[in-house]
């Protein structure tokens, strides 16, 4: 039987040759401590360029994410309760959810972040999924290079526990926010339940688009997710149901504040 | 006659409807760099009708008004810095023709 350990072994041992052969970059040494080598091993996912891989190497890396992702409890929306009707909200860690589909706050390139170790999540999502969702990103993006801010695309969600991943790339606040700016975040969410409800998903979990790297204010953030939200879904009944997947707890009382206040 | 919607200017004579980028979503999208005309004519408001690669972020910018794409200032392709000109002659986006009166009408005057 193998073990984690030797999972985790193969891959590092893998992608580092994969980066001797290609970029003829020195392999870095492999640290002595678990927590260092799964460090190296995160490192190594997020600087991956979206390319094939062996069956053996997609093998090994499929059953080494299982373990990982099973290291934390998975959530399915049966474990959550509604706020108001059609609609949860969740404090926790949105790549444990088990659900049709989760949103991820992309940048322009779709690619995921190739950032090494970057705690954004993006990256956290692009990383326990596994070096297909990458491929996919490519294959979703076709001849485009770069995708406008407000637009969705959808791929599978591979070794993560949700079915489907909702990529949408928020708009970034340079100095203040201005109406455009309102409007195209309101345009994410607006596009992610569009391609949701279309592909007849049972229910999507949002993350707080554009509020971590890109700076959105939360508490407006918060409006504009509710607001966007609550207005698609009173006019499309078939709608999926939505999970503001939060995961701190100033959102969570701002969520939970504007949600109650709404349902009274 | 000059309006305004989402952040464009829609400029009709003789129904012919030129679409422009405003002041402010100049200031607000920064420098252009690269200008990508989508390939569909007819568009419904809200369709996007070029994506444009700017400093501050990329944007599609969609449709004021449902109409029929009848000219695209090609030349921005080249010369993506033609969209922040005052010459209106060489600043303009595209030009619609089959548009509901009636829908420009409703639109914010300039």
């Amino acid at each position: 039987m193998t073990s984690q350990q030797q999972r985790r072994q193969y891959l590092i041992d893998y992608l580092q040759t994969e980066r001797v052969n290609e970029l003829h970059v020195k392999p870095e040494p492999i640290p002595d401590d678990e927590a260092g080598q799964r460090r190296l091993l995160h490192r190594l996912f997020n600087l991956r360029e979206p390319v094939p891989a062996s069956r053996q190497f997609i093998k090994i890396q499929d059953e080494y994410l299982d373990h990982l992702i099973h290291e934390k409890p998975i959530i399915q929306k049966a474990d959550l309760t509604a706020i108001r009707p059609k609609i949860y909200l969740w404090r926790g860690d949105l790549t444990q959810l088990a659900v049709a589909a989760i949103v991820n706050p992309a940048n322009s390139r779709m690619l995921g972040c190739f950032i090494p170790n970057h705690h954004c999540l993006d990256n956290q999502i692009h990383t326990k999924a596994g070096i297909q969702l990458r491929l996919a990103d490519q294959q979703a993006m076709g001849d485009e290079t770069v995708e406008a801010v407000g637009n969705a695309k959808i791929t599978p969600g591979f070794n993560l526990p949700a079915a489907n991943v909702i990529h949408t790339v928020g708009p970034v606040i340079i100095h203040q926010v201005t109406p455009l700016r309102r409007d195209l975040l309101a345009k994410s969410y607006r596009s992610c339940m569009t391609l949701a409800t279309k592909k007849g998903l049972s229910e999507i979990a949002f993350c707080c688009i554009s509020t971590g790297e890109f700076r959105f204010p939360h508490d407006l953030a918060a409006q504009i997710a509710i607001k966007t939200v609550t207005d698609f879904l009173r006019d499309q009944p078939q709608a999926p149901d939505v999970i503001f997947a939060v995961n701190n707890e100033t959102d969570y009382e701002l969520y939970q504040q504007s949600l109650e206040r709404k349902r009274s | 006659m000059k309006k305004r919607g989402d952040y464009l200017f829609v400029d009709e004579e003789n129904g012919t409807y030129t679409i422009s980028l405003t002041p402010e979503l100049q200031d607000d999208i920064g420098t252009v760099g690269y200008v990508e005309f989508k390939n569909d004519d007819d568009v419904a408001k809200g369709d996007p009708i070029a994506k444009l690669e700017a400093s501050k972020t990329v944007l599609d910018v969609p449709a004021p008004l449902s109409g029929k794409v009848v000219a695209k200032n090609t030349k921005l392709e080249d010369d993506p810095k033609l969209l922040n000109s005052a010459n209106d002659n060489e600043n303009w986006l595209v030009k619609l023709t089959d548009v509901d009166e009636s829908a420009f009408d409703a639109l914010k005057n300039a």
